[in-house]
């Protein structure tokens, strides 16, 4: 249901939704995580082959797929990622656990080792934490989900930032300058940041999980001789190249992932289309393991 | 032909006995309670056949409200035979003395449905040549009216002058009688009275309005008179708007920084808007009530704390101002919940804009009522705690480590209470680092459960007489249940009272925290 108040009458000020930024995924799905629970079941498809589950946390950088629309005792059992779900050949899908302090189970089975990938099929129930999901595979090649990615991505010839989620862009996109900077963030009241111009991307009518962490005005892109640089610019919120945070400028390549806060985008570059659309295996820095961290003060502390 | 009971009708192969004549005589047709040759006893109306065209020309087509329903047709070779629904359980034949028996607000409200029932036979160019008496059942229990008979029913496109009065007329005698607690003189004296304002100065009519509806009713002719339904709802609908009675507010808050060593500052903020007002006799009334705990550092948690009651006040007042009274009754939870939403967008954005003063973050529990819904927005430890009937209801949630740890069972509920740090870690509250999701601002929380029905998507029906307490950790977490109620009772008559009792008990028994107490009778 819609809500029945408009939230611009209740704020004083007006935010610029784009309607488009909450549409539907335009690449197919590749497999599906279903939660039957009482009442309506959530259901989180899965777009792209190499996708980073489990909660944001603005330390460990944006995840592929967001969980969300748990219980609050649901979501504090799932870590930020949580597990690393892939199709290894273009066939058979792995699962790899990435908390050593959370846990992931396949059919009651617990996942023990964080290196380990762990086959993962149709059928089968995927634990994360406490809750239970049915894994699906849908019966799409994989070739034809590439394809489809490419349709996407080749419909543009000039640089932009397109919007990804659950693994692979799904439509929205932005249209780099290249004589001018953009600045991506959301609408903000005027009254509030006299003199500040509105980002050139809104971001306001992202869903409410994905705009949470997005700046008002978040990062700044431009190019200078054909080279194209980001600059974060939110004293809050978070801007990511390839999952590593980045704090000044830095140069993009064609294909780089950015996340702003929770949400990744894909930078399309029409010079490089291979690039673009085989997408990279984005590694995370080495895992955080708390209990590491733990053992090396407690060496340090001997040591002294 | 006359019919009386123990006489048997019978068409083809269909025959009932007659055990009670309901109506009949000096009509077109009869109604008859029978019993079928198989024992069941069932509701029969019977008359020529072009009476019964126009039973089913105005009837057949829809369902109307306080009128049965045709079940089953049977053609005989002179008359026609209808089975029809049988009065509801509880429903007799309308009796004077009775009806004098129902409140006023409920007759009013049973005579404005009958009136509708009319409008809509109307409407589908029926005319009933008057309703009489006995052709009305009453449910003494809610008032509600019946009309049990169609004995002279005719469907007519050119109906005349008077046609709608005689139905209507009925109305304004049984209005007179439930204001006046007597049985309606007649429609000559009724003229006559409302002719002159000496006599009418004695006579128990002059309830506002009711003399209008009784003018609208009293005559086919002249200015005053009512010319269709539709004025005669009206006249109804200015009675009951004066009827009314709204629920107003008794508010009174406190708050403290408490005498704790370590606390420098009041982080609580608590804040109420109430809106009167009367238009066209209409009375409504409109409140806003909402507590903050800030969270962090020590100007910052104090700062959010105060942008939420600011921001929330302030909205609602813009909701109100946009939208009206009438439309946030019918959607009091929503806009509760609404009003959360803008209030951590504007925490959000203010640690965006400002980052060096807006670090903290706060809980918020809040309010709206208006008429008799009540909804309410929470994120935080704060609560929302009903008083009704001497029992305590706990309307909010606590997002606390604590319930999450016996939710996955890693706590028991009484460990929990002994379990400080997870009692005091907050789960949820609205954040300068980035807006909270509508989905995370709760309205009623499980608790408030078995309120039952009284709690329903439109929110929680308010009584006169509830008392509604909205307080920070730093109160409840001093006080426990039984606490609570002696305070309530030792102060029932002044919430201001109450409110400064509660935060006086925390500083009493030296709480660690501020402690901020709002308190609303709702009378």
């Amino acid at each position: 249901m819609t809500n029945p108040f408009d939230l611009d009458v209740l704020r004083g000020w007006t935010e610029k939704q784009d309607l488009e930024l909450a549409g539907p995924h335009r690449v197919p799905a590749l497999a599906s995580l279903t939660y039957a629970r009482t009442g309506e079941p959530l259901k989180i498809t899965i777009h792209g082959p190499d996708v980073y589950v489990g909660r944001f946390h603005p330390q460990h950088g944006p995840v592929d797929l967001l969980m969300e629309g748990l219980e609050d005792h649901e979501l504090y059992k799932v870590s930020a990622p949580h597990a690393r779900i892939s199709l290894g050949d273009g066939k058979d899908w792995f699962v790899r656990p990435l908390s050593p302090s959370s846990f992931t189970y396949i059919n009651d089975q617990l996942l023990t080792d964080t290196r380990e990938r762990y086959p993962l099929a149709d059928g089968d129930v995927l634990r994360l934490g406490v809750v239970p999901f049915d894994f699906k595979v849908n019966d799409i090649a994989f070739e034809a989900w590439r394809e489809r990615q490419k349709d996407l991505l080749l419909a543009v010839e000039e640089p932009s930032l397109y919007l990804m989620r659950a693994g692979a862009v799904c439509g929205p996109h932005h249209v780099l300058n290249r004589n001018a900077r953009v600045v991506v963030g959301r609408t903000f009241p005027d009254a509030l940041a006299t003199g500040q111009r509105q980002p050139n991307w809104d971001l306001s009518g992202l869903r409410d999980e994905e705009r949470k962490h997005i700046g008002l005005r978040h990062a700044e892109l431009w190019c200078e001789d054909d080279d194209w640089y980001i600059l974060p610019m939110s004293p809050r919120q978070r801007t990511y190249v390839n999952r590593i945070e980045v704090t000044g400028v830095t140069p993009l390549m064609p294909g780089d992932e950015v996340g702003l806060g929770a949400v990744l985008f894909h930078f399309h570059h029409p010079s490089n289309i291979r690039a673009s659309t085989n997408r990279r295996t984005v590694e995370l820095p080495a895992i955080l393991n708390w209990r590491e961290e733990h053992a090396r003060r407690k060496r340090a502390q001997e040591t002294r | 032909m006359s019919w009386k009971a123990g006489a048997r009708i019978e068409i083809g192969s269909s025959a009932w006995q007659i055990e009670e004549v309901l109506c009949g005589k000096d009509n077109e047709a009869w109604t008859f309670r029978a019993r079928r040759d198989s024992g069941e006893i069932v509701h029969l109306w019977m008359g020529s056949h072009a009476w019964a065209r126009d039973v089913q020309t105005v009837v057949q087509t829809s369902e109307f409200f306080g009128l049965p329903r045709v079940q089953a047709t049977f053609e005989g070779p002179d008359e026609t035979v209808f089975e029809v629904t049988a009065p509801p359980e509880g429903a007799t034949p309308l009796r004077d003395s009775e009806w004098l028996k129902i409140p006023r607000q409920k007759a009013v409200h049973a005579l404005q449905r009958l009136t509708s029932l009319l409008g809509l036979l109307h409407e589908e160019r029926g005319w009933l040549q008057g309703v009489k008496r006995r052709e009305l059942w009453l449910d003494p229990r809610d008032g509600s009216l019946f009309l049990m008979s169609l004995g002279r029913i005719q469907v007519t496109r050119k109906p005349a002058i008077e046609a709608a009065w005689r139905d209507m007329r009925v109305v304004g005698e049984l209005a007179y009688e439930v204001f006046a607690q007597e049985v309606y003189p007649g429609g000559h004296q009724m003229a006559a009275i409302l002719q002159d304002k000496s006599v009418m100065e004695g006579t128990p009519i002059l309830f506002p309005g009711l003399p209008q509806l009784l003018a609208g009713c009293v005559s086919p002719y002249g200015d005053l008179a009512y010319v269709d339904t539709s004025d005669l709802s009206e006249g109804l609908e200015q009675i009951r708007i004066e009827l009314e009675r709204p629920i107003t507010f008794v508010v009174g808050s406190a708050s403290t920084v408490g005498n704790y060593l370590f606390r420098k500052n009041n982080q609580d903020s608590c804040g109420h808007l109430v809106a009167n007002s009367i238009c066209g006799s209409r009375k409504v009334s409109l409140g806003f009530f909402c507590v903050a705990d800030g969270i962090g550092g020590i100007q910052d948690g104090e700062r959010a704390s105060r942008v939420a009651v600011e921001t929330a006040t302030q909205s609602f007042a813009r909701a109100w101002a946009h939208y009206g009274a009438e439309y946030i009754e019918k959607w009091a939870p929503e806009l509760a919940r609404a009003v959360a939403k803008v209030v951590g967008q504007r925490l959000a954005v203010e640690g965006e804009l400002r980052p060096n003063n807006n670090r903290g973050g706060t809980t918020f529990s809040g309010m709206v009522v208006c008429g008799d819904r009540l909804g309410i927005s929470h994120v935080g430890d704060s609560r929302i705690v009903l008083i009704r009937r001497g029992e305590l209801i706990q309307l909010t949630h606590d997002h606390t480590l604590a319930n999450i740890l016996i939710e996955l069972g890693e706590l028991t509920p009484a460990e929990a209470l002994k379990n400080d740090v997870s009692q005091r870690t907050i789960s949820r509250f609205l954040s300068t680092s980035a807006e909270v999701e509508y989905d995370r601002v709760d309205g009623f929380g499980i608790e408030a459960q078995v309120l039952g029905s009284a709690l329903s998507e439109r929110g929680l029906k308010v009584e006169r007489g509830d008392l509604f307490i909205l307080t920070s950790d730093g109160t409840h977490g001093e006080i426990d249940e039984e606490g609570i109620k002696a305070l309530v009772l030792s102060h029932r008559e002044s919430p201001q009272a109450l409110s400064e009792a509660l935060v006086q008990n925390a500083v009493d028994r030296m709480g660690r925290d501020n402690a901020t107490a709002l308190v609303v009778r709702m009378d």
